[in-house]
């Protein structure tokens, strides 16, 4: 049976000004699939109301470490209140969007995705558990630890981008 | 035995003025374009919904066949005049849902059946191809990824 171990859970940035809607998700993107995860959007919704656009995209990259192991990053992004604003920057005229954005980080490692381990047999259960504390334990306490470097790694990159504080 | 394997699975809602011609033509366009089959099992349409199904095929070899399925839902679909440049246009408002799914199928043409071949079956799927499997795989996620991003073009959406 499959078992995931949880990283980060719900971790989220929050921005409020001008940017470029297209570029920064972009950016994403590629950092994702630099550090080769790949890019599967789960969910994508776009509405416009009076105060402007809403979009909403889910965002799934997996990265298979071995055989047995996998390390997954979840990412929801949520756009609100999204108008278009041009702006002339030395002379060139480019758009801008101007809104809310709300940036939120879950991550995992799940072993055994294959499900070769079944439940069914109760050796095999027994087998598994063994085998998961006292021989892989210290290979997925490193695949944790390079999942919780890849959050902050990508925590960073967003708040460069969006050219926020950090302390 | 013929094994179906999923792949990603992507689901697109927008909701807002959009033209269902466009859409149908790019997704009908992207399809062949990438060789795939393009077949409507289901077109539902009353005035103000439509529900089509459509699904694709594109064989890679003998042994391994890619599919696209394409869902479509539109509802609360209206007339509204816009303008574009100065010119007055009657296009549809409405809420669309599109869900796309990638799946997999190895031994097609049914060639290994149960008992001793199946045995040998899952030794070649485990042993002999299963890096290729996951290229393959590889394929289809892009394939989803790729009509998605078709399909919001043409829906004229902001990502």
């Amino acid at each position: 049976m499959a078992e995931k171990t949880k990283v980060a859970d719900g971790e989220t940035i929050e921005y409020e000004g001008i940017f470029k809607l297209a570029k920064f998700v972009q950016s994403i993107k590629e950092w994702l699939e630099e550090k080769g995860y790949g890019w599967i959007e789960k969910d994508h919704l776009e509405t416009i109301g009076p105060e402007g656009k809403y979009i909403e995209a889910k965002i799934e990259g997996e990265k298979k470490a071995a055989d047995y192991a996998k390390q997954i990053l979840k990412i929801k992004l949520t756009f609100e209140n999204i108008k278009d604003k041009i702006v002339d920057f030395h002379g060139e005229k480019s758009r801008y969007a101007v809104g809310k954005a709300k940036i939120k980080i879950d991550a995992h490692v799940k072993t055994d995705f294959e499900k070769r381990w079944k439940e069914d047999k109760p050796a095999f259960y027994l087998l598994r558990l063994f085998f998961e504390k006292h021989i892989y334990s210290p290979y997925s306490k490193r695949l944790e630890d390079t999942v919780r470097e890849d959050v902050n790694a990508l925590k960073d990159h967003i708040s460069n981008y969006l050219n926020l504080y950090k302390y | 035995m013929p094994e179906k394997i999923d792949a990603a699975s992507s689901e697109i809602k927008h909701v807002g003025v959009f033209d269902f011609d466009t859409l149908l033509s790019t997704v009908s366009k992207w399809m062949k374009g990438q060789l795939y089959g393009y077949l409507e099992k289901k077109h539902k349409y009353t005035a103000d919904e439509r529900e089509l199904e459509i699904k694709g095929d594109k064989k890679i070899n003998e042994y391994v066949k890619l599919y696209l399925v394409v869902e479509v839902e539109v509802s609360e679909l209206e007339d509204v005049e816009v303008i574009i440049d100065q010119k007055k246009e009657i296009k549809k408002r409405g809420k669309i849902r599109i869900g796309i799914e990638g799946k997999m199928e190895l031994d097609w043409m049914k060639r290994f059946e149960k008992g001793f071949y199946g045995s040998v079956q899952k030794f070649y799927h485990e042993y002999i191809i299963k890096h290729r499997i996951g290229q393959w795989k590889d394929m289809i996620d892009k394939d989803v990824y790729e009509l998605s991003r078709a399909i919001r073009g043409a829906l004229e959406m902001e990502l």
